[in-house]
């Protein structure tokens, strides 16, 4: 009986937990807005949607993959939206292929990719 | 180990031997199901996480036992992944009192290994989601010491000495705000020196909250979980020589709150192992009265897989 009520209290510190977190935001968890540096000159960005990344520990990862691509300069990961933000150095020539194979690698899926600015043309006007 | 006499001094050492050993062989560590079992969850190729989990728990009639197990889990592939477990010190002791004089034991040595190979066989990926389901199978390999304190019976000393079988089947719903484990699995051991540890079905399962940070549009540091496990075992009974050790086997559930702090290359958590079920077979079991749990993990990566 001693087991029984120990374990009713952790289920009712569990349930306030759950249900304080649904009254309010706490002051320690608010949130700074991400800010988007311009893209430097010569290098060139790609946006992968991953599906099934759902913590930071996760996507440790999944960063780690896409920064063995060759070229790959950075990585970083945008939990709620499920995207991969690729900063790629100039003259990268990171394909498709090598983006599908790093979140297979990594036990993800993989959803659409989306390139907002090639490093070889960059590269080019630059 | 040493058995310990603090009280007995004026009872010749042989009497005291023997009473001390008949005192330790009324007392039976009963079986306990494994808290933090192998999940679904996904492991990258190359990716090894190291896991500490210093353990304390409290059986009444003055038997506490402390552990420290350590797990490797390596993403050999996409979908394969190697967990090695080990107990690298165990350290079971007692101090009985009898007539108002007390005994004391300790039993401190290595414990038993455990490696197991896990498939992911069924995997649903969504944006912040992903359901799978693993088996997986695991060899109990006896590295531990099953003879340190010869006075100590058999069931409290720090290893079993049996090589043995596990095979489960893992599940892993995971969101972005809260995810889910499951694991039923069976277990079972080959015996060793006339001693055999009793066959356990396992039932667990394991829910998380999170509870900060509350926007995830962005880069992430790290999130704080309200984590609530429970652990089921039915075993059969221990036997010595063909015979049931009395006070082994039967039923034992514990629920177990904790919190948890994730960040991309490491973790700690904090957690209770509180028991709601204690069902041994026949009398002499220690009855267990609660648990506490500190894990530390750390995470890096290897450019070596398959």
């Amino acid at each position: 009986m001693r087991g029984f009520a120990n374990a009713k209290l952790g289920l009712w510190l569990g349930l306030g937990l759950m249900v304080a977190q649904s009254l309010a935001v706490p002051a320690w968890a608010a949130d700074q807005p991400s800010a988007r540096p311009a893209l430097p000159p010569g290098y060139g960005e790609v946006q992968v949607t991953v599906l099934g990344v759902t913590a930071p520990f996760f996507t440790f990862g999944i960063v780690k993959r896409f920064e063995q691509i060759p070229g790959v300069e950075h990585a970083s990961f945008n939990l709620k939206h499920g995207t991969a933000d690729l900063l790629l150095k100039p003259g990268a020539t990171v394909t498709d292929e090598d983006l599908r194979r790093a979140v297979r690698n990594a036990s993800y899926s993989i959803g659409p990719i989306h390139w907002i600015a090639h490093p070889s043309t960059k590269a080019a006007e630059n | 180990m040493r058995l310990i006499f603090r009280e007995f001094r004026a009872v010749p050492k042989l009497f005291a031997c023997a009473l001390g050993f008949l005192l330790a062989l009324s007392l039976v560590a009963p079986a306990r199901a494994q808290i933090t079992f192998p999940s679904a969850a996904p492991i990258s190729a190359g990716n090894v996480i190291v896991r500490t989990q210093p353990t304390v728990t409290e059986y009444s009639g003055g038997l506490q036992s402390f552990y420290d197990e350590n797990v490797v889990l390596y993403g050999a592939s996409p979908d394969l992944a190697f967990i090695l477990e080990n107990k690298s010190i165990v350290s079971n002791s007692g101090n009985i009192v009898s007539n108002g004089k007390a005994a004391a034991f300790t039993a401190t040595g290595f414990g038993d290994t455990v490696l197991d190979t896990r498939y992911n066989l069924y995997e649903v990926d969504g944006i912040g989601s992903t359901f799978r389901i693993a088996p997986y199978i695991g060899i109990d390999i006896p590295t531990g010491m099953d003879n340190a304190n010869a006075m100590v019976p058999r069931t409290l000393q720090p290893a079993s000495g049996e090589w043995g079988t596990r095979e489960a089947l893992t599940s892993s719903w995971q969101t972005l705000f809260w995810n889910a484990q499951a694991l039923i699995g069976y277990q079972n051991y080959a015996g060793s020196d006339g001693f055999q540890t009793g066959s356990s079905l396992l039932a667990d399962a394991a829910f998380h909250y999170l509870i900060w940070p509350s926007d995830l549009d962005r880069e992430v540091p790290a999130e704080v979980f309200a984590s609530f496990e429970t652990n089921y075992s039915l075993s059969a009974v221990d036997r010595m020589n063909g015979a049931a050790i009395s006070g082994t086997g039967g039923q034992f559930w514990t629920v177990d709150p904790g919190i948890l702090y994730s960040a991309p290359t490491w973790g700690a958590a904090l957690t209770a192992l509180l028991p709601v079920l204690q069902q041994y077979r026949g009398p002499g079991a220690a009855r267990y009265d609660y648990g506490f749990e500190i894990t530390f993990r750390y995470s890096f990566f290897t450019y070596h897989h398959w």
